[in-house]
């Protein structure tokens, strides 16, 4: 669990921000998020075992030890991003959402394709590449208005 | 909608309003709204859906829907309910609640979650259009090969059907994603693991399976799409298999992330209006754990009469789901024990659920007994037991949520008076539907069938069923209206109407925009019921006498989990 | 094997079980909501205990011990169900299902029974009675199932595949069967019917079927 780190008014805040407590209240000994995802991994896992005790389907274990496996993964994921990401102390909301319809859009014409032809599979594209764009224009011009910001 | 970087207001103010300004939100709570709207209006449709098929097979022998059309009809009853109604009322709640429950000004990965609202919107839309096709999709909601092949079911419905259940699936799969991580990376300072609430448990272990399954019915719709293409694939029978197991891999498993969360609302409204913590917080967090992961591992009791399995092994893992059922039946029993019980609308719901679903659990572990499985399956039987889990358990725990957290979101009070006629309607109707069924199923009545013969012996049952279904469609109406005459009246919710325990109920009622604010600030968290123990502390405090007071250091009130925070354009 | 017999036999254990667990837990609620109507009338304060550790040990082994007593019975239920030995079979029939009637081939004999499932000509599934029958279940185009209500048993007819299973059927009768898995549009007319008939009774209806059969040369 992260502590968030308080270090004066951030850009566009208010200078009146309350102030946060001291100390947390926190006991001795916490159950991390990455040893509860890990547990669950564990019991799949034990699970697969067992049924390999009892069949020998081939598929039907790849596929529940494939999940299994998955979730072990997941169970690293969350203990590696509280090792490297340390908390900024602030939360950035995001407020552009074009190139997220787009993206649902595009998605959603490439299945199509499979009804109604490869020919809407190609023109799933467009929404593609726009949502693409979108959103690589909008992150430069962000970075521009960072560095402006900063050295300005 | 603009990319031109939007510097928003201070934080604390409201966003405006409009439909415009809604589709473009990243905020959770209006997602949950938008997720959980959609959600609502799809599973009026299907219920209605159900009442016409319920109409059909009133008496014997009618012809109010065709035999293509009735197919058409259950297919999308039963992907729609789950798919598209009971799935996104699992996940929105989650959407809407867990960042204020665990104390976090925004939802991980906003973006994200709306990418999983559109998606899920878009395959609604692409598996209505895939029922509303002439000869559409109408090999049911598991979409058995061969039948789901382009052989078997040819034309466009049946492939929009696979889209629109990949779609609406990926959809969900993405929201679980970032309710999950809220859930792990994101809670505020003093919000351990075991202080979070008990609806944050049952949506870790909700999503949890849903990454760990649902990518397992994307790839059987790849299964199904390869056949659509290349018929001759399934020559071999081994395909078929695979199907099966990669569909009931998820199909378990989903029933599953359709209960979880509204066990979690039942338990939430029981704890509050017993005027008690929940009982047995540790033992149902770790139950939970190991209930969703034999939930994982019992998929096989779909496929006990194919013949190609090793049966005692899910015979096992079915029947073992007894003991952390049981446990969590426990810890709700053991919460209701010794409290004083109000008995608002949403109680109503909560009691209901208790008996109603173990009906259903009851019912569910005799069917992982092969020997009866093998007489019953794929009859009434297995409808009622469905039907009773999913609608008599997991709905009711919903409206329980609903009737519980609508003052939180909108800020207004439902009527107490609808309410309670809406749960007696539900009552009534959801048992007199689905407790005959039990006898059609054991008199050997099969499922997906328009029609019966006159003198099969089902006629009787089948009546007294369908006139349950429109007591069903009227106990709808009731909640309809119950929202209309609260929405005129606007009756204000202060910010904890019930004396909540849990940390949304110390924000106002609607809350603000990133969830606490100095307003309405983040207390020192000891438990899971930080409301609760506040409420406790402030009377503790009043009761102390003003020289006893003086010297006192006061140590708990006003302290804030500062996340300043930018928007970005 | 013995389908019938093993399935009212757990049938009636588990739903005796189902409805005491049943039973306690609404005698419970009742007893609940009894108690709280007191304590109001009283104004007594709710109970503040959150955990009795003890309790929920004791809670935890019974259910335990409860789950493994159900899974004895259901394995047990399993082994008399496909005992390791299975008596050996005294014929065979090839039952074929297809969209949407059933064909039923006496294997070793030119014997062949059908219909067409439509207007009520549902074909008979003839059998002998007292003695193992194994029936070899398959399909040509769609996931099928044989279900035979008064059997208690029910099992899928895959294409490119044989689903064998054995039955000794105890007494004379004709009873209903159904398809019991969605394969399109008339599923539900896919009935069938199971005649069983005396030994010797049965010798008689396959020679004669077989004469028929070799006189008008199929």
């Amino acid at each position: 669990m992260t502590a968030p780190v308080s270090a004066g008014p951030r850009p566009g805040q208010d200078e009146t921000q309350p102030r946060r407590p001291a100390e947390p209240d926190r006991p001795r000994a916490t159950l991390r998020p990455w040893t509860v995802v890990a547990l669950w991994a564990a019991m799949l896992g034990l699970l697969v075992v067992l049924d390999a005790g009892f069949s020998n389907n081939t598929v039907v274990l790849e596929v529940s030890g494939s999940s299994a496996g998955f979730v072990f993964l997941l169970a690293g994921a969350v203990w590696l991003d509280r090792r490297l990401r340390p908390d900024r102390g602030y939360l950035r909301q995001p407020t552009r959402v074009g190139s997220v319809v787009l993206f649902a859009v595009a998605v959603t014409l490439a299945w199509l394709g499979f009804t109604f032809g490869a020919w809407l599979m190609m023109v799933a594209a467009v929404p593609f590449i726009a949502a693409v764009g979108l959103e690589a224009a909008a992150r430069r011009r962000e970075k521009a208005a960072r560095r402006d910001a900063l050295g300005g | 909608m603009t990319a031109e970087p939007v510097v928003t207001a201070a934080p604390g103010q409201e966003e405006t309003d409009g439909l415009v300004v809604w589709l473009q939100t990243t905020d959770h709570k209006r997602i949950g709204i938008l997720t959980l709207g959609a959600a609502f209006v799809l599973f009026l449709f299907d219920g209605m859906l159900g009442l016409t098929m319920r109409a059909q097979l009133a008496r014997p022998g009618q012809h109010i829907l065709s035999a293509q059309q009735y197919n058409q009809v259950f297919t999308i009853h039963g992907t729609g309910m789950i798919g598209l109604a009971i799935t996104p009322f699992a996940l929105g709640l989650g959407v809407y609640l867990i960042p204020l429950q665990v104390g976090a000004p925004r939802i991980a990965a906003p973006r994200v979650t709306l990418l999983g609202y559109w998606c899920y919107v878009l395959g609604a839309v692409t598996l209505v259009w895939a029922f509303l096709t002439p000869g559409g999709a109408a090999a049911g909601w598991w979409g058995y090969t061969p039948l789901s092949s382009s052989i078997y079911s040819p034309g466009p419905g049946m492939s929009l059907w696979v889209a629109g259940v990949f779609l609406a699936a990926s959809g969900m799969i993405l929201q679980g994603a970032t309710v999950l991580w809220t859930i792990l990376r994101m809670r505020a300072p003093g919000v351990t693991m075991l202080r979070i609430p008990v609806f944050a448990w049952t949506m870790v272990v909700t999503c949890l399976m849903t990454l760990a399954s649902f990518p397992s019915l994307l790839t059987a719709m790849g299964v199904i799409t390869a056949a659509r293409i290349d018929p001759g694939l399934l020559a071999s029978n081994a395909w078929n298999l695979a199907y099966e197991n990669l569909f009931w891999f998820y199909g378990h498993p989903v029933v599953y992330v359709m209960f979880f969360p509204f066990v979690g609302c039942v338990a939430e409204v029981l704890a509050v209006f017993s005027g008690r913590r929940f009982f047995n917080y540790t033992g149902t967090a770790f139950s939970l754990l190991a209930f969703a992961a034999l939930s994982m591992a019992v998929w096989g009791h779909h496929l006990f009469i194919s013949g190609q399995q090793v049966n005692d092994y899910f015979s096992l893992t079915s029947i073992l789901l007894t003991i952390p059922a049981g446990m969590e039946y426990f810890g709700l029993l053991g919460t209701i024990a010794g409290g004083r019980l109000r008995y608002p609308t949403a109680m109503l719901f909560a009691l209901a659920f208790i008996p109603q679903f173990l009906i259903g659990g009851l019912t569910g572990i005799m069917l992982g007994t092969p020997s009866v499985d093998y007489a019953v399956n794929n009859s009434y039987f297995v409808v009622a037991h469905f039907h009773y889990t999913l609608f008599a358990g997991s709905v009711f725990g919903f409206f329980a949520g609903v009737y519980f957290w609508w003052p939180k979101a909108t800020g207004f009070l439902l009527d107490e008076r609808a309410g309670r006629l809406h749960f007696v309607l539900m009552v009534i109707g959801a048992n007199v539907t689905y407790l005959p069924m039990f006898g059609l199923g054991i008199k050997g009545m099969p499922r997906w069938v328009v029609t019966y013969p006159a003198g099969a012996g089902f006629s009787a049952l089948s009546l007294i069923s369908s006139i349950g279904a429109g007591v069903i469609g009227l106990a709808m109406m009731a909640f309809l209206y119950n929202i209309y005459i609260s929405a005129r009246q606007k009756k204000p919710a202060t910010a904890d109407p019930w004396g909540g325990h849990s940390l949304e109920w110390l924000t106002s009622s609607p809350p603000p925009r990133f969830n606490y604010d100095a307003q309405f600030p983040i207390p020192r968290i000891r438990s899971f019921t930080p409301a609760l123990d506040l409420r406790e502390r402030q009377r503790e405090r009043q009761r102390v006498t003003p020289s006893q007071r003086a010297g006192r250091p006061v140590t708990d009130t006003v302290t804030t989990d500062t996340r300043a925070y930018r928007d970005e354009g | 094997m013995p389908f019938r017999h093993v399935y009212s036999g757990i049938f009636l254990l588990e739903s005796v079980i189902a409805g005491v667990v049943f039973g306690l837990v609404l005698a419970a609620m009742a007893a609940v909501m009894l108690v709280s109507w007191r304590k109001r009338r009283r104004g007594a304060p709710a109970a503040r205990r959150e955990h009795l550790r003890l309790l929920e040990a004791a809670f935890g082994l019974a259910l335990a011990v409860m789950a493994a007593f159900l899974v004895v019975v259901s394995f047990s239920a399993n082994g008399q169900d496909f005992p390791r030995q299975d008596p050996k079979p005294t014929m065979r029939v090839q039952v074929t299902a297809f969209q949407w009637c059933w064909r039923f081939r006496y294997v070793g004999q030119p014997v062949t029974v059908t219909g067409s499932c439509a207007d009520g000509d549902y074909p008979v599934l003839v059998l002998p009675a007292g003695r193992p029958v194994e029936i070899d279940l398959t399909s040509v185009d769609v996931v099928h199932a044989f279900w035979v209500p008064y059997l208690d048993y029910k099992m899928d007819a895959f294409p490119g595949h044989v689903d064998r299973f054995i039955v000794t059927l105890p007494r004379d009768g004709r009873w209903i069967g159904r398809c019991a898995q969605l394969c399109g549009l008339y599923h539900y007319e896919m009935d069938f019917y199971l005649q069983v008939v005396p030994q010797a009774q049965f010798g008689r209806w396959l020679h004669a079927r077989a004469g028929t059969a070799a006189v008008s040369g199929r």
